[in-house]
This record gives structure tokens, C-alpha cells and sequence, in this order.
């Protein structure tokens, strides 16, 4: 029975989930339009599902239309646009006198069908994995300590970064900068911008790794939580990588 | 080599290895909020390996650009070969000491663009078809327009955009190492890059 409260895929384990993501983006690349077109349609529908059901994903359910939306609005300019600049193959038609080839048409579906199906597996695992979750598995498959403390760090500085850019801009234009004037009166606002954030978050940066130091971090760490993935869990993910790599050689043989 | 990269990871490093990773992610923000022509996404990779080293600068621009993949652009996580080009040469041309001079600078930058742009270009044709999501995406078809093959388009675009912008990014990154405040310079493995050191007179 399906449970609300127990979502099942945000229960998929990380190594399956990643398997598949690798598998979406393999076939990406040595598939069709067509196929990839339906690959794109069958994830989205998967993400409108999990976010009609599951509470959990509540809060990304802006986020996802935003993103199906912008995807949606970016394959069709760059469907329009390499059928009128490429000009390949027969004239299919012409709409106001601009007219659209074949060739262009194909290229540009391929290259925008394909980025959309990478673009939606990657979305779907980031918003279907808790960050906590990624690192216990980073720990797990025996990620060095510092490289899963910078990760952690990362994602504390691509939070704070931009609030600190807002700042330094809104407090430099007050002061009279001139960051909306012609190019070389922005790019010294560039540096004006830059600078003073650079430099305060050098001395925290600093600051922080004095911390970890004085506390005793010694680039290890203690033994987290223990994970164990089921056995058909890790046989699946073994067959998702199989799949992507027997594509791969195919496509290179081909 | 193993001592060097302990010195690169050391607990002390790793708030401002994640600090370039952000930055990275970050400059596209100012330059987009500027309305500026460039890309800038390598300040953190190149000011890392200045002042760290070239293993951290490598490990961090391959970061940036897997976070960047995940959050909404995918194609920049099939670039990190050229951030592993970046990351090398740039702690190479810190290590000679370029980064003491602002003409050596702009040198290194040309040097620098050359590699980036025909490895950049190689990945951009034959992995997405010159569509990466990105304004150079319109030079692309402007040369594909113009007759010109996918790869030759893409290997065009990229030498006019990639040199520009390294030395760009060459001249902040020496801009900001060149002012940071010699109590703060002390503190990184890479103070020499930027100035000579002075003999400790309390040493002895």
C-alpha cells in the first residue's frame, strides 16, 4: 500500500538512485530525440507525482514548476533557433518569412532533449536526497573526512555568499558606485563589489579554520553512522551501471 | 608529494577551499547582476592555487562545477577536465612566481586560455553540440551560421571568450592577493607566490 508518510522513492537508497541518474545520463547521450523526449516526460511525471503525495517534497513543489517551466521555455529556443540559423537539410517551413531546415530542427532537438533529461535526473536526485543522507553515504564509500567537511563547509558559503553580495551591492550603490552606469563603470564595480567580499570572507574563512583546529580536527573522523543498503538494493544499482556501460561500448563499437 | 597535499587539506585550509568552491558559484551572480560579458567562474579555482596549491585549486573547481551541475546547469560537470587545466597550470605559473608582476599576469592568462579553450571547445562540440547553456551558445551559431563546422564554431567561440576571460580573471585574482593584508597572506601555504618572504628575524 502506498504511504504518505513513508515516502517510497525518497527511500530509494543513494547507490540506486545514482546508478540510475548515470543510467538517465548515458542513454541521454546514445539514445534519440524520441526516446529522450519520453525519458524527459516520464521523469517529470514521476516529479509531479512524488510532489502531489509525498509531504516531504511540499516545499519544492515551486521549485520543480519553476524548473519544468524554465526547462520547457530553454529546448523550444533552442529548437527554434538551430532551425533558422542551421541552415541543413530541406526547408520544412516559413512562418513571417523565416524559415525553418530540417537539419537545424533535428540538432537542435537532440542537443535540447538531451539536456533536459540530464538536467531533470539531476533535479529529481537533488530534491529526493537530504544533504545529511549524501554525506553519510560519502562516508561510507570512504570519501576522505576533509573532502566531505569542505562539501559541508560548501554548502554553508553558497547559502551566505549571495546575501553577502546583496549587501555589498545595495551598500555601494548607496554610496554613490556607479554599478548601473556603461561597462567599464560597472566593471569597477565589479571590483568594488568584490573585493570587500573577498577579503571579510578570507578572514573568516580564516577564522573558522582556526576553530576546527582548536577543537582537534585532524582531517578524520570519528565513526559515523553505520549504513547497510539491501542486497537487491546494491544488485540493481550494479545492474543500472552494467546497462550504462554496456551502452557506452556499444556506441563506441557502433 | 604527500607531505604537499597534507599541507593543501590541512583543517585550517578547508574553510576557504569550500569558501573558493562558493566563490566560484558566486562571481556568475555579480557579473550577471553587473550585466557584465564574462564568465569569471575560475576566481576561486585560480586564488586557491595561488594561495594554496594546485592539488586544493583542482579538488575545489571540480567541486564547483558538480554542485553547479546539480543545481540547474548540468553540461558544467563534463568541464571538469578544463578546471583540472586551470587549477594545474595556475598553481605552476603561481609557483614561478607570475604572480609577483601584472604583465607576467596577463601572459600567464593568454597561456592559460589556449588550452582551456581547445579542450573547452573538444567537450562543447562533441559532448553537447555547441549548446551549453550559456551566452557563448549564440557565437556558436553565429559561426555555424555562417557556414563554419560545429567543431570550428565551438573552437572559435572559445578562443575569442577564454583568453579574455582568463586574464580578466588573472588581473582580480592578482588585484586581491596583491592587497590582503600581510598578517592574513602569512597564514597560506602559497604566501611565496605572491611575495618574497622576508627571513624570519625572531628565528633565531
Amino acid at each position: 500500500m502506498f504511504d504518505i508518510n513513508n515516502p517510497t522513492f525518497m527511500r530509494l537508497d543513494i547507490p540506486l538512485k545514482l546508478s540510475l541518474v548515470l543510467l538517465l545520463i548515458v542513454s541521454a547521450f546514445v539514445g534519440s530525440w524520441q526516446t529522450n523526449l519520453l525519458t524527459m516526460l516520464a521523469l517529470s511525471s514521476v516529479g509531479f507525482i512524488l510532489l502531489l503525495t509525498q509531504a516531504s517534497l511540499v516545499q519544492h513543489k515551486k521549485l520543480f514548476l519553476r524548473f519544468t517551466l524554465l526547462t520547457i521555455l530553454f529546448s523550444a529556443f533552442i529548437i527554434i533557433l538551430n532551425g533558422i540559423f542551421l541552415r541543413e537539410g530541406d526547408q520544412l517551413a516559413s512562418v513571417l518569412s523565416v524559415s525553418f531546415y530540417q537539419g537545424g530542427l533535428e540538432f537542435g532537438l537532440t542537443t535540447a532533449f538531451r539536456l533536459a533529461v540530464i538536467s531533470t535526473s539531476l533535479f529529481l536526485f537533488f530534491t529526493t536526497t537530504p544533504i545529511r543522507e549524501l554525506i553519510y553515504f560519502f562516508q561510507h564509500v570512504g570519501v576522505p573526512a576533509p573532502l566531505v567537511v569542505i562539501l559541508f563547509l560548501t554548502l554553508h558559503f553558497t547559502i551566505q555568499l549571495p546575501l553577502r553580495v546583496n549587501q555589498i551591492f545595495t551598500a555601494q550603490e548607496a554610496r554613490g558606485a556607479s554599478v548601473r552606469g556603461g561597462v567599464f563603470g560597472r566593471a569597477k564595480a565589479l571590483f568594488v563589489i568584490l573585493f570587500p567580499l573577498i577579503l571579510s570572507s578570507i578572514s573568516e574563512t580564516l577564522e573558522r579554520g582556526a576553530a576546527l583546529e582548536a577543537r582537534g580536527f585532524r582531517g578524520n573522523f570519528s565513526s559515523g553512522q553505520e549504513i547497510r543498503y539491501p542486497i537487491y538494493s546494491v544488485a540493481l544499482a550494479w545492474t543500472f551501471v552494467a546497462v550504462a556501460f554496456v551502452l557506452i561500448i556499444l556506441t563506441i563499437l557502433r | 608529494m604527500r607531505r604537499k597535499i597534507a599541507e593543501e587539506f590541512a583543517g585550517p585550509m578547508l574553510p576557504f577551499i569550500a569558501f573558493c568552491v562558493a566563490l566560484n558559484l558566486t562571481v556568475g551572480q555579480i557579473t550577471a547582476l553587473l550585466k557584465l560579458p564574462v564568465y569569471l567562474d575560475s576566481i576561486g579555482t585560480v586564488l586557491l592555487a595561488v594561495l594554496s596549491g594546485p592539488i586544493s585549486a583542482i579538488v575545489a573547481g571540480s567541486f564547483a562545477n558538480l554542485i553547479a551541475s546539480a543545481f540547474g546547469n548540468p553540461p558544467m560537470m563534463f568541464f571538469i577536465p578544463v578546471v583540472v587545466v586551470i587549477g594545474g597550470v595556475s598553481g605552476v605559473i603561481a609557483k614561478l612566481g607570475w604572480f609577483r608582476r601584472w604583465y607576467l599576469i596577463v601572459l600567464g592568462g593568454i597561456l592559460l586560455g589556449i588550452p582551456t579553450a581547445a579542450l573547452s571547445s573538444v567537450i562543447s562540440a562533441y559532448v553537447f553540440g555547441g549548446v551549453t547553456m550559456g551566452a557563448a551558445d549564440f557565437i556558436v551559431l553565429f559561426f555555424r551560421s555562417q557556414g563554419f563546422t560545429l567543431h570550428q564554431s565551438t573552437l572559435f567561440q572559445a578562443f575569442i571568450m577564454d583568453p579574455v576571460d582568463k586574464i580578466i580573471t588573472y588581473l582580480v585574482v592578482f588585484a586581491v592577493v596583491r592587497n590582503l593584508p600581510q598578517r592574513l597572506l602569512h597564514r597560506f601555504p602559497g604566501a611565496g607566490n605572491v611575495r618574497h618572504q622576508q627571513p624570519d628575524i625572531h628565528a633565531s
